[in-house]
């Protein structure tokens, strides 16, 4: 079963149209990659589909259900949003960041208990943040920002995990490091919808994408379909330089992360 | 942790606003054995003592503890809404507001006890809601502080002009007196006047602690985890008009409270807005109170407002936030 199922979704937002008869489909396990260039409408339908924005026309469904059947702070335990532009507008600490995603498991007047501690803790394994858990936000880099706001959203143990460009502040290293946190939340029987504009990363880590062009869809389905010649040069404008005989070889990732001293492998971390 | 540190220190705080109520009832023109006033006030024929004690020290006592509190508790609540360390009842237009509601009630109010403090309550929730369109929802510090002297300013212009056309310039020092913010002379009727607004208020503050948290995120992705951010924007709109409302209905403009208190408070428990909440109720409180023990005790003649006090320690202050928050403003 679909864990998201949305169809003809479409939205004015200023007076302008954004998304017009946008289907987004995504299943348990699945890493779905949406790309497009700037002011495809990729962040508005992450926004859509993390109940933030109402979309004006279409059908949103969560596991069957129409998405208005859950209530928002229900919705808030299934699936979790990490914003682009994300801060923190108090100094607060990285542990006290980071415990802010089991927010929507708590009541008005229910304490953390042990279960959210551990999630936590585990939310912060994952992302390396154990040696930082006492540090502000505010004195962090924007590669350890990008971290702790990633450990929020993963501390709320959501079904799925809405990302928008969380790898963008990010060195190559940090860059793999954070996909691969995305893909291990799939294969552990999570879902991820991930904005992405570095076309390698998304062919390499993304089960299928789905290329967003001037508020539509222009293709969606594996790597090697979506990245065609015809549409990359359709949506970016741009082609493919002349001698590599095919897409895939232009967009094969050439990193790999090894572990280094200072830095543990983040797979073998958790 | 600092959950337990939090729970010593309401404790600690607790401790001290016991302590000074107490001391308040204590001060004044005559040193009061509290105890035989105590015991009088509750037998058949009220005394000398007694009577000051329960009509003179015992409502600027309350008062002054539930102005003070709600002062802190709004500020508290103001700056986790706006997200902005230097929003607070006076600068973003509920007490400046409440003052003109006030004020319009008392030159055209037919003087039923009930219409100075709601209008207090209404004329703090126009101003508030108008600073608010005026900078809009993403405002920084010099936004909101450029609406907010807009507003303050526009009241005050308002509240120029009654005094200026009051027929009686007896009823103009009254005015003006009262605008200075003061909680002497008070009597129980005047607490029981402020105490149903303010209690209201306070009920709908209860409860907001984790939505304010998860609004350090920003509004979007708190949104993302639940958090109904328009009914929870008019809920604190509304508590702190309530409260700040009843509260400036009776004692006048006490300033700055509600923006130095929280800001105080706020390292002690790791900068989370919500449990920031309880900490500044007490803090205001003991603020309150204790500026209002220290004007007691100046020498016998100076009557010197409460609401001069806090204006001239919080106007410093606030400089010194300003100065500071420009590293914290994105």
């Amino acid at each position: 079963m679909n864990l998201i199922s949305a169809s003809g979704i479409g939205i004015r937002l200023g007076g302008r149209s954004i998304l017009q008869q946008v289907d987004i489909d995504l299943q348990q396990g699945e890493m779905l990659g949406l790309i497009g260039p700037n002011g495809a409408g990729k962040s508005t339908l992450l926004k859509i589909l993390s109940g933030i924005l109402q979309p004006d026309q279409g059908r949103l469904t969560f596991r069957g259900q129409p998405f208005s059947s859950h209530d928002r702070s229900t919705r808030a335990r299934h699936i979790s949003y990490l914003s682009q532009q994300g801060s923190a507008h108090w100094p607060i600490t990285v542990r006290q960041l980071v415990a802010l995603g089991r927010l929507p498991h708590l009541g008005p007047w229910q304490r953390p208990g042990e279960r959210d501690r551990l999630a936590i803790e585990q939310a912060m394994q994952a992302t390396d943040l154990l040696g930082l858990a006492a540090r502000s936000v505010a004195t962090l880099s924007g590669g350890e920002k990008a971290r702790v706001l990633l450990a929020r959203a993963l501390a709320g143990e959501p079904a799925i995990l809405l990302a928008d460009e969380p790898v963008a502040a990010l060195d190559p290293a940090h860059q793999l490091d954070v996909m691969t946190l995305l893909r291990r939340h799939c294969d552990a029987g999570g879902a991820v919808v991930v904005v992405l504009h570095d076309l390698h990363l998304a062919a390499h880590f993304c089960d299928r994408l789905q290329l967003l062009h001037q508020g539509m869809t222009l293709e969606t389905g594996p790597a090697t379909r979506v990245l065609s010649e015809a549409n990359l040069q359709r949506a970016y404008g741009i082609g493919i330089r002349a001698g590599i005989p095919s897409v895939e070889q232009a967009l094969a990732l050439a990193w790999e992360r090894r572990p280094a001293a200072r830095h543990p492998d983040p797979a073998k971390a958790g | 942790m600092p959950e337990q540190r939090g729970r010593w220190l309401e404790g600690l705080l607790a401790l001290l606003l016991a302590t000074l109520f107490i001391t308040s009832l204590f001060i004044g023109s005559n040193p009061l054995p509290l105890w035989q006033a105590a015991v009088d006030s509750l037998g058949q024929d009220p005394t000398v003592i007694s009577l000051i004690l329960t009509e003179v020290r015992l409502p600027r006592a309350l008062i002054a503890l539930f102005a003070g509190a709600t002062l802190g508790l709004c500020g508290a609540a103001m700056q986790g809404l706006l997200r902005n360390p230097l929003a607070s009842p006076g600068l973003v237009g509920s007490s400046s507001g409440a003052a003109l509601g006030a004020v319009l009630m008392i030159y055209f109010g037919s003087g039923s006890w009930f219409q100075v403090p709601l209008g207090g309550i209404l004329g703090s929730l126009g101003a508030t809601l108008l600073v608010y369109l005026l900078a809009g929802r993403q405002a920084g510090s010099v936004t909101l502080i450029l609406a907010g002297v807009a507003v303050n300013s526009l009241a005050l212009a308002v509240i120029s002009l009654l005094l200026n056309l009051a027929p009686s310039p007896y009823a103009v020092q009254e005015v003006v007196l009262w605008m200075l913010g003061s909680i002497s002379d008070l009597s129980l009727q005047d607490f029981s006047i402020l105490l149903p607004g303010t209690l209201l208020g306070w009920l709908l503050l209860v409860g907001t602690g984790r939505s304010l948290d998860a609004l350090t995120l920003g509004e979007e992705t708190a949104r993302s985890m639940g958090v109904e951010l328009t009914r929870l924007r008019w809920r604190i709109f509304i508590a702190v008009a309530l409260a700040v409302g009843s509260a400036v209905s009776v004692t006048g403009s006490i300033g700055f409270i509600g923006l130095v208190v929280p800001h105080l408070m706020r390292p002690l428990v790791g900068f989370l807005p919500g449990r920031l909440l309880p900490l500044s109720a007490l803090g205001g409180a003991i603020l309150l109170l204790a500026a209002d023990i220290s004007v007691r005790l100046l020498p016998a003649g100076t009557d010197v407002k409460v609401g001069v006090i806090t204006a001239l320690v919080g106007a410093p202050f606030f400089l010194y936030l300003v100065i500071r928050s420009r590293r914290w403003q994105p």
